[in-house]
């Protein structure tokens, strides 16, 4: 674990350059006033790269064992279906039902008589 | 017994991952921040994209504070991954140094980020002000918590609590230090661009 | 370190002389904590039964006085009549209770601690503080929890699924439900990395993840699941206390008014993220519940029919895939929630999907049973009838996960039996198998097996008369948490089931009194068992009963499966997988002489 030691604080110190330079070019970017897919979309690039060099290099996962990543891999995945599900069904149009809800007063109306359940 | 006392390697076949107790415990509580965190992104995702309006990030937070904020997070994890690499070599000094440069450029942020919230406060935006204030306060001020935690066991160390520890168990805690410090690093990487850019 | 180096450190941790509050209070023994575990646990499913048998009363008997404990409570229930909002408190609380006070930190808490690292051969956890430490943050969420009934305005009362806006106006009950639920979530956070990181680094030699027994997959998946599922929860708490202790609006919709009143807050936020978060952990922790019951019965199936379980590697396959897949069904509970085709269509597919393992499981162990020489202990019999009852469990759900038939039944009564099934029927009854299985290496005594028959039939017997009739009074339409069914014309024929349910209730209550009896009884007088009482093949029986501080003698070494019973050409009907000796050879069959 202490092999080459002296050669990782190289690694470390190019790391952390790099860091500085993408913190400096995503404030610029947004500066830029892109369209919103293309803001969001570098902006979580640049993100993702900066977060992949910190655990890459600093948190070592370019050595690690398969019993790290396969931990790592599973919180991805499992963070990936909380992201996209709830978002995809609160607010992308395809998930909208497609009819339109029925007017208020007439459902008031029915609503003595049916046995509707109300979640 | 005492499996710390032990060296926490397991006992089992040859070719078995050799990750100390410690780490796996980290890399496993880290898993459960991740989650923890994603679903407070999530949440903002959500908010924000159902909400008729949203002011841009630019417009209603300091970025050049926040900006600063993100150099000298990123700065106390390299710090940090020194101090792990003066451990390993067995160097003391140099752990002790990039340990305490590591807690201070912490204290250094909480500071800025004392700055940024008192000038909220004294503007009349608190969480209750709007959703978007909502969620700022929430994810930073727990982000700040994490950081106040690390803050608190780096200062165990850098004060003697570990006196005394064999040193590989040692070295190993450190190790362990690092990666919830590199990954509350890696957590504000992502909330400064989300909230302070987009 | 050699193996015999590492346990000669485990036998020698500095002890000195331990005085009782470092031996028994802030143990650091998995066995001590394990008990600690058990003993709490079962007190809370004794609170939490005791909750359902009041708001029982009221369901059999709206609005009569309830006699003796009805005049106790003077301020909620004025008279012997409980409030409606007393009611809900009951419900609410009584759902909590029951799942995070109860079932899990028994099926986890308890026995996991206690016979997981006896299991793999391991001398304790890999971090035995922070098992200390989650035991104790579980007593705190629980006293947090309970004592919010002791506020003016009482507990939590919006349900165990605190929905949102209501929960956000709710009284200051739910404020410290919050907070319990806080506590209990880092104590199932440290639980949880405590069991992956033993069970990955401190397996015996020789045990290799496919020799293990079902029980500790069992437990493994199970700590996967709460370790990834929790935090989304602890998170929606944050939020949702903020909403009510800061004043943020992330659950409260724009132009929410509160009795006539628009309520003075920002507004914009969403009430149904709210159940998104709840039910991304609350789908998971249905597999929490009866995942270790699983595991449990495997062991006592294979035990008692003297044979090796039936595909052992489908059942390991199934749990994992069952883990896996319940990550992404939890918006079943939420079809009526006006999310749209596909979104439905979506959970609908993945909900059938985990059906599946659900059904392997449950076959490998039917096919477990085809020709074994079935010995009728009493942690057998709870264990066979765990089996059908499971089915039903599982089976009444398909309704439930399908949109078209689930607009009928959700939030009736039909949901209530279906998951009581799973639990109490099913998982409970595994947990007393458990009990009844485990109690002679806990306390180097056995249960006495007439009064375990006892609470066998009799329970079984009310747990069914509670239950079936909820599937067909919810099948009749009648809706959940009402304080006065009869208050809807439709419920008024289906009333009387509500009096067999409430009356086999008390019967079921009852029927407990043996099995407390016999549990304490039996620990200071019960009949003395030697290591391995049953004759079984798993590493926990190698240790002497009670396991001293340390557990084994000397470390174990593994030399097989997990279950060879019955091994062709050996004399002995075991070969315990820590026996280096692989049994007396049978004696050769004399050839029968030919009938000539």
């Amino acid at each position: 674990m202490s092999k080459d030691a002296h050669d990782h604080t190289r690694v470390y110190l190019a790391v952390f350059a790099a860091l500085l330079v993408l913190t400096v070019v995503t404030v610029a970017v947004s500066r830029l006033d892109l369209t919103r897919p293309w803001a969001i979309g570098v902006g979580l690039a640049i993100a993702c790269l900066k977060g992949g060099l910190v655990a890459a290099y600093f948190m070592h996962l370019v050595s690690e064992r398969v019993t790290v990543y396969s931990i790592v891999g599973l919180a991805a995945a499992a963070f990936i279906a909380l992201l996209l599900l709830p978002w995809i069904d609160m607010t992308h149009p395809a998930a909208q039902s497609t009819e339109p809800p029925p007017a208020a007063v007439e459902s008031a109306g029915r609503h003595a008589e049916t046995a509707a359940h109300v979640p | 017994m005492s499996a710390e006392a032990a060296l926490t390697h397991g006992v089992y076949e040859p070719g078995a991952p050799e990750a100390t107790n410690g780490k796996l415990a980290m890399w496993l509580f880290l898993a459960s921040e991740i989650m923890l965190f994603g679903a407070l992104f999530s949440s903002y995702i959500i908010l924000r994209d159902a909400a008729p309006f949203w002011p841009k990030g630019w417009e209603v937070l300091n970025v050049p504070l926040a900006t600063l904020n993100t150099v000298v997070l990123i700065t106390s994890s390299m710090t940090m991954v020194l101090a792990y690499a003066a451990a390993q070599k067995g160097d003391e000094r140099r752990l002790n140094g990039f340990l305490w440069a590591t807690f201070l450029l912490a204290c250094c942020f909480l500071v800025i980020k004392a700055f940024e919230y008192g000038s909220k406060f004294q503007h009349h935006h608190f969480p209750s002000t709007s959703v978007f204030y909502a969620v700022y306060f929430t994810l930073t001020g727990l982000h700040g918590f994490h950081v106040i935690g690390g803050m608190a066991v780096m200062l165990f160390i850098l004060l003697g609590g570990q006196k005394g520890i064999p040193r590989p168990l040692f070295v190993s805690r450190i190790e362990c230090l690092g990666l919830y410090w590199h990954f509350v690093d890696l957590v504000w990487i992502f909330l400064f661009p989300s909230l302070y850019l987009l | 370190m050699s193996d015999k180096e590492k346990h000669h450190v485990a036998q020698q941790h500095h002890h000195g002389p331990q005085g009782f509050i470092e031996k028994y209070v802030f143990s650091l023994d998995h066995k001590v904590i394990g008990l600690q575990y058990m003993i709490t646990s079962l007190v809370f499913l004794l609170f939490g039964f005791s909750l359902i048998m009041l708001l029982r009363w009221q369901l059999a008997w709206p609005g009569r006085p309830m006699p003796l404990i009805g005049h106790l409570l003077k301020s909620s229930m004025p008279g012997g009549v409980m409030t409606p909002d007393f009611y809900l408190q009951l419900g609410a609380m009584h759902g909590t209770i029951m799942v995070f006070l109860g079932v899990v930190p028994l099926g986890v808490g308890a026995f996991g601690n206690y016979v997981l690292p006896l299991q793999i051969g391991a001398p304790d956890m890999a971090f035995p503080r922070m098992n200390m430490m989650s035991y104790w943050t579980f007593l705190v969420g629980g006293l947090v929890m309970l004592g919010s009934f002791l506020l003016p305005e009482g507990a939590a009362n919006s349900g165990w699924t605190s929905y949102a806006p209501l929960s956000v106006q709710a009284t200051a009950g739910q404020t410290l439900w919050l907070i319990g639920m806080v506590f209990l979530i880092t104590s199932s956070l440290l639980g949880s990395i405590n069991f992956i990181v033993t069970t990955i680094q401190m397996r015996a030699k020789g045990l290799s993840f496919f020799r293990l027994p079902v029980f500790v997959w069992a437990q493994f998946v199970t700590a996967v699941l709460l370790l990834l599922a929790f935090p989304p929860l602890e998170a929606a708490a944050v939020l949702q206390l903020m909403d009510r202790l800061a004043g943020t609006s992330f659950f409260l919709p724009t132009g929410l008014a509160a009795f006539g009143q628009p309520m003075a807050v920002s507004g914009g936020g969403q009430p149904l993220l709210w159940q998104h978060l709840f039910w991304f952990l609350a789908h998971p922790e249905v597999y929490v519940l009866v995942l270790p019951a699983i595991g449990i019965i495997g062991e006592i199936i294979a035990n008692n029919t003297r044979k090796p379980l039936f595909g052992y590697r489908a059942m390991v396959g199934s749990m994992i895939f069952l883990g896996a897949m319940s990550f992404i069904v939890w918006a079943h509970h939420m079809f009526l929630t006006g999310m749209g085709p596909v979104m439905n269509a979506f959970f609908t597919t993945t909900t059938m999907i985990i059906s599946i393992p659900s059904v392997v499981i449950l076959t490998t162990y039917l096919i477990s049973l085809w020709g074994g020489s079935i010995r009728f202990t009493t942690p057998m019999l709870f264990a066979l009838a765990f089996l059908p009852m499971f089915g039903i469990g599982g089976l009444t759900g398909l309704p439930l996960g399908l949109p078209a038939t689930d607009i009928h039944l959700h939030d009736t009564y039909y949901v209530i039996g279906h998951f009581h099934y799973v639990v109490a029927p099913g998982t409970i009854m595994a947990l007393f198998a458990g009990i009844y299985y485990w109690f002679p290496k806990m306390f180097g005594r056995r249960m006495d097996d007439r009064l375990g028959k006892l609470h066998f039939w009799t329970s079984a017997t009310f747990l069914n008369g509670v239950f079936f009739p909820m599937l067909l009074y919810g099948v009749a339409g009648v809706q959940r948490r009402l304080y006065d069914p009869t208050g809807y014309a439709h419920a008024v024929p289906v009333q009387p089931l509500n009096v067999i349910m409430t009356v086999s209730a008390y019967c079921l209550a009852v029927s407990q009194i043996p099995f407390i009896y016999n549990f304490f009884n039996s620990i200071w007088n019960g009949e003395k068992v030697s290591r391995n009482p049953w004759q079984a093949t798993t590493l926990e029986w190698a240790a002497p009963s009670p396991p001293p501080h340390g557990n084994f003698d000397s470390p174990p070494r593994v030399y097989r499966g997990p279950y060879e019973y019955s091994v062709p050409g050996v004399k002995s009907d075991f070969v315990p997988q820590f026996s280096e000796d692989g049994g007396e050879p049978e004696e050769p069959r004399r050839k029968m002489a030919s009938l000539a």
